[in-house]
């Protein structure tokens, strides 16, 4: 194969690479599929057989085409997302209308052009990992493509004169006698030429350009300065009949719903030491929804209470629990640090409850007076973080508390806001008995039948929990496709009809249950059951992990001393939380191989979101400046170990290595280890380079005494060692030769000064071996200065 | 050695698309832009590095003949070594530069380039071209450059060697023929004339050739011929020789056309024909008086070696409108002996440059004794007769 075989066939790797990155937004092959089909075709048709050439009319007429085509489909998305789509298609377009034109160097440089816009296109689509992977794989075979790209301009320039035919002297005498300018031919052939640079040397060139590359990159990308405002984390335009979490839940959806794997957010749960909090099952609050409502298209919805400026407040933390008198946590060890960083920045914040605020925790951050949420204040210029720090009592003993106190400072159940707002959770009355017949009727009888000592709220409120768990009485369906009651609302259609729907269903017959018996309940939609992923040691939240469960209301009489392990309930009392909808098992989480993988993945996702796509200006000065900026710099005021100290674990925990706490914790750092690696270091590279410049001036010759043929010991050693130092001069001795003519033809290949020295070498070689003489003192000097002046030329690699 | 690397025009674009990413970057707060750009300019930089890495420890040895005839090629032999001990230099252009300097015509600088793929370290590579220099003169090889783009030809690096090289073109060398022979040979009636007898008949027997028209008959070896079924003849050192000596009449007109400067070539390859018969022979003297705006005059015993002192001259000499003929003739009289053959070689007639020179100077002896000499007027075709390039001379 030529340098132009391997070029045509990388550039059409690169812009199927490119078309790729296209492919990763709009998740069809088409594209992709379109284009390797049009390059392996052109290079057949176009390029080879010359079959199909489009001439640069007709292509300038196609890609006019291709550009009012495109155009429609720009013109008809609202979307900048969409419009960026249409362009990248058209980008797709112009190269297979290139892959059909004949080659020369402005078409590819075109191709080229065209296939890196299409990364610039993919970038602003699709920023997650597998986009990493392809820009790793583009850079080499952009690279290799440029390389052959230019061998190939390079070997077309100079094959021109090769060989070319002399000029035969002019038929008109006097302009032969005036002469020419002067004609040349240069010696060679043209696939020798082009074929000299094929090798793998070559290839390793490549591969080194590629490593040097990156390293470099990797360099510029983390040094390079960084604006304020946040990054651009990919595009949130398109929206699709998925699972994922709403500030409101419609109960009118039909058809089937898709589990998306887009990622939420990732939460770190650190306990007071510093370790991470594995293997829990948690429940992240987004919003209480208290409201059942039918608007006026009849569309059942749970919405909650609202947001207004007078309901805004502080997040509390510990110590204003203190204040206000209520019982603090036994002792801070109980604290649990929630760290999320969110993917993209949304007004809804996912906790665990009760949270409160800590020392790290953005001051965007309100709490919703209305449920006790929090939330985030979006700026005007949208530019919100999306990393927050949150404490909680939630998690006891490894696990978390059913129970979570009620945290709202001006809370009473009994008068202002808080009556008003259990009211709502416990509405039942004359229209919801007439809605909901079928769900009263049923709540009694489970009620009637657990025959309880008592109107306990926890019990009939587990009681009512229960029946949804029992097996055979309701079916877990995403698919909602179902026969539906229309006269019937939604919820008593599920309960008493199809009984076939998800968590929303679930969670909505049980409030109804609840307040059917009078207990205050309210839907509570968020996050639950997100993977842990030990290599990062945290909480993946995907949108397929959205779920709906139930809050129910407790006063402070109603919930036992034990009952609650974090012990702060005060008299704004306490939401006991109620999961009605049946687990669903997960079949890939028994198999490890998969969940490992699934780990790696995720955690490949994780370390290229935060470091590479998200790596902000506040991020970059943590890690890389923050040691060298501020007072306690140790150049600006002394050494300042903490700040190294700190320094060093964001390094680390750039690599997924966390050190210590958050909170005070030790650096597992130990100076011996690190003095011991650097030290091995200096003395490993000292090593090789000892090793390098050792091993081709060693003569091997005098090692080889194990093998018997060519032995010291022998009387022709002299020549042995001749034949080794011409091999690693670049001359070995081929099979036909004779010595005398391989010393011969070496001398001359290799422009040996000394040839005759060498020839009376190769003469003493045949008299000893072959007449049986012994070397004399003189002949044995000169012998060993004729090799000793050919040990002093330069090594090159043996021909 | 001067090393400069610089981008090329190529580069520019790179560079251009580096900072649209940049931009797009900045702009929009894109982190994976900006590590594309920083691929893309790190791409840049090692290619640089390559580039330098490409031209150092490099050393080039050029060799070339330092005189041929014009249109024989000029042989030109090129090799890159690479000194040092890793590594290899990569796609090296090699450009050589040429300039015909003498005559000086304001000729313009010829290149060849060479490309050398790879050279490893420790080793070396030679390369070869051809030249056609079909113009007389002195070529001056003064400069090489040695450049490489590798790996992305985005950047070239190059470096200019002083290679100094000269290559003296002698006037084409043509062919005499028989009657020339018969010219020099015959004996005028009347006339002195220095002849050198060497052996008793035809010369010295050197050499068998095949029989062509006009040789004698006595000269055919019989038994060679029997043998070879075709007749073969003898060759002989040339029994005779004369001393000669050429005026070389250099008169361009005013208006000069191609036709007019292409007879000029035609009486300079024609004396240099002659000069190197008569010099290959050998035994007798041979003069040669250049007239032109200056006048050039050189005499000495004919051999190769004179001959090879001649053709410098004529490759260099130029024509001129003001001959100074008659100061011409005065040099060749002084160096013509008794019996000399003396052969005016003219782009013009007797008649035309005797009308040169006032009544005085043409009633002179010493222009009647160029008189006397035998007159090849190019432009009237007479060198046709005793003289061919291989195609019919200008008319």
């Amino acid at each position: 194969m030529t340098a132009q075989h391997w070029l045509q066939i990388h550039l059409v790797a690169l812009c199927l690479l490119g078309s790729l990155f296209v492919a990763l937004s709009t998740r069809s092959l088409t594209a992709p599929l379109g284009v390797l089909a049009a390059g392996v075709l052109s290079i057949w048709f176009t390029d080879t057989w010359k079959w199909v050439q489009l001439n640069r009319m007709l292509g300038n007429l196609a890609a006019i085409g291709a550009v009012l085509f495109s155009l429609r489909d720009f013109l008809s998305y609202r979307n900048s997302e969409g419009q960026l789509l249409a362009i990248a298609t058209l980008l797709v377009y112009l190269q297979v209308i290139l892959f059909f034109q004949e080659k020369n160097a402005r078409l590819y440089w075109q191709m080229i052009l065209l296939s890196l816009l299409q990364v610039v296109v993919g970038a602003a689509l699709h920023l997650g990992v597998a986009f990493g992977v392809l820009l790793l794989l583009y850079t080499g075979v952009a690279i290799s493509t440029l390389v052959l790209f230019f061998i190939h301009r390079e070997t077309e320039r100079h094959t021109e004169l090769l060989n070319a035919p002399l000029p035969v002297a002019s038929a008109i005498p006097w302009k032969r006698l005036l002469g020419q300018s002067p004609a040349v031919r240069v010696e060679g052939q043209a696939e020798q030429l082009k074929s000299a640079f094929l090798s793998w040397a070559l290839l390793r060139q490549i591969v080194l350009l590629m490593v040097g590359a990156l390293l470099f990159s990797a360099a510029f990308f983390y040094t390079a300065p960084r604006h304020p405002s946040a990054m651009w984390s990919g595009p949130r335009g398109f929206t699709r009949p998925e699972t994922g979490f709403s500030r409101s839940v419609d109960l009118q959806q039909m058809g089937e719903l898709l589990q998306s794997d887009e990622e939420v957010m990732r939460v770190h749960l650190l306990n007071a030491a510093g370790k991470p909090l594995p293997q829990l099952d948690p429940y992240f609050a987004g919003e209480a929804l208290p409201i059942y409502e039918i608007d006026e298209r009849g569309r059942a919805k749970w919405v909650s209470i609202g947001m207004s400026g007078g309901f805004l407040r502080e997040p509390q933390s510990f110590e204003q629990q203190r204040e206000r008198g209520l019982r603090p946590p036994s002792s801070p060890a109980d604290a649990i640090t929630i760290h999320a960083s969110m993917k993209h920045a949304s007004e809804s914040l996912f906790t665990i409850t009760p949270a409160y605020r800590e020392a790290s925790t953005d001051e965007v951050v309100r709490m919703d007076a209305s449920t006790g949420l929090l939330f985030q204040v979006i700026r005007p210029d949208g530019n919100n973080p999306t990393d927050f720090y949150f404490a909680t009592t939630g998690i006891v003993g490894g696990r978390q508390t059913p129970i979570a106190p009620e945290v709202r400072p001006n809370f009473d159940p009994q008068e202002g806001r808080g009556k008003r707002e259990l009211d709502l959770c416990r509405q039942w009355g004359r229209r919801q008995q007439i809605l909901f017949p079928g769900i009263q009727k049923l709540a009694d009888e489970i009620v009637a039948s657990r025959n309880l000592p008592s109107r306990d709220p926890i019990l009939i409120a587990h009681s009512l929990e229960e029946h949804f768990h029992t097996p055979g009485n309701y079916t877990y369906s995403l698919n909602l496709k179902i026969q539906r009651d229309p006269e019937r609302d939604p919820i008593e259609d599920f309960v008493v009809n199809h009984r076939t729907g998800h968590c929303q269903y679930f969670a909505s017959a049980l409030v109804m249950m609840l307040r059917s018996q009078g207990l205050p309940a309210r839907m509570v939609v968020g996050y639950r059951g997100s993977e842990y992923n030990k290599l990062g040691s945290y909480y993946m939240v995907r949108q397929r992990n959205a779920h709906a469960w139930v809050e129910m209301y407790l006063e402070q009489d109603q919930i036992s001393e034990d009952a609650v392990a974090g012990g702060i309930v005060g008299k704004g009392g306490a939401w006991l939380r109620l999961d009605p909808t049946p687990s669903s098992d997960d079949p890939n989480a028994s198999n490890n191989w998969a969940s490992a993988a699934r780990d790696w993945l995720d955690y490949a996702d994780t370390v290229w979101g935060d470091y590479v796509v998200s790596l902000s200006q506040k991020r970059q000065e943590e890690a890389l400046y923050g040691a060298f900026q501020g007072d306690d710099s140790p150049t600006a005021a002394g050494f300042s170990w903490a700040t190294w100290q700190e320094s060093f674990r964001t390094l680390a925990s750039w690599f997924g290595v966390h050190i210590g706490g958050k909170e005070g914790g030790k650096i597992g750092f130990d100076w011996r280890a690190a003095l011991t690696a650097m030290v091995l270091s200096a003395l490993v590279m000292l090593l090789a380079r000892v090793v390098r410049w050792f091993w081709p001036r060693i003569d091997w010759s005098q090692f080889a005494f194990w093998r018997p043929e060519r032995g010291r010991r022998s009387p022709v050693a002299f020549y042995n060692r001749l034949e080794d130092l011409l091999a690693s001069r670049g001359r070995r001795r081929r099979p036909a030769e004779t010595p005398q003519e391989y010393v011969d033809h070496a001398v001359r290949e290799l422009s040996l000064l000394h040839g005759d020295a060498l020839r009376s070498l190769v003469a003493a070689f045949y008299r000893v071996r072959f007449g049986g003489d012994a070397l004399d003192n003189t002949e044995a000097q000169a012998i060993e200065k004729a090799l000793t002046d050919l040990e002093r030329l330069p090594l090159r690699d043996a021909r | 050695m001067i090393r400069r690397v610089y981008l090329r025009l190529e580069g520019w674009y790179y560079v251009f698309v580096i900072v649209f990413v940049i931009g797009g970057a900045v702009l929009r707060n894109v982190n994976v832009l900006v590590a594309l750009a920083g691929l893309m300019a790190a791409a840049l930089i090692l290619h640089w590095q390559l580039v330098l890495r490409s031209l150092s420890g490099i050393d080039i040895i050029r060799s070339l003949p330092s005189r041929l005839c014009a249109g024989d090629p000029l042989e030109v032999e090129v090799t890159v070594r690479h000194r040092g001990h890793r590594g290899s230099a990569w796609a090296l252009e090699f450009t050589d530069y040429f300039q015909r300097v003498d005559p000086p015509d304001d000729d313009p600088v010829s290149e060849v380039k060479l490309l050398f793929p790879r050279v490893s370290a420790g080793q070396q590579l030679t390369r070869r071209y051809q030249c056609a220099l079909s113009r007389r003169g002195v070529y001056r090889f003064s400069k090489a450059k040695v450049a490489s783009r590798y790996p992305l030809g985005l950047v070239e690096g190059s470096c200019f060697l002083d290679m100094p090289d000269r290559v003296v073109v002698y006037p084409a060398i043509g062919r005499l023929n028989r009657r020339w022979s018969k010219l020099i040979e015959a004996e005028h009636s009347g006339q002195q004339s220095t002849r050198h007898r060497q052996g008793w008949s035809e010369g010295d027997f050197y050499a068998l050739r095949e029989w062509r028209n006009g040789d004698s008959r006595r000269w055919i070896h019989w038994r060679t011929s029997a043998k070879l079924g075709k007749l073969a003849v003898r060759q002989f050192e040339q029994r005779r020789s004369a001393d000669v000596v050429l005026l070389l009449d250099l008169h361009l007109p005013g208006s000069a056309s191609n036709q007019d400067l292409a007879m000029v070539e035609a009486v300079i390859s024609f004396a240099a024909t002659v000069v190197v018969e008569l010099g290959r022979h050998g035994g007798a003297s041979l003069g040669l008086v250049v007239a032109s705006r200056e006048i050039g005059h050189w005499f000495g015993s004919a051999s190769p070696l004179f001959a090879q002192e001649l053709l410098e001259h004529l490759s260099v000499c130029r024509a001129s409108e003001g001959v100074r003929m008659f100061e011409a003739v005065d040099r060749l009289n002084s160096m013509q002996r008794g019996g000399a053959k003396i052969l005016v070689l003219s782009t013009r007639s007797r008649d035309d440059a005797a009308a040169t020179l006032d009544r005085k100077t043409r009633d002179s002896l010493k222009w009647r004794l160029l008189e006397q000499a035998v007159w090849l007027n190019g432009s009237a075709g007479e060198l046709d007769a005793y003289f061919s390039l291989g195609e019919a001379l200008p008319a």
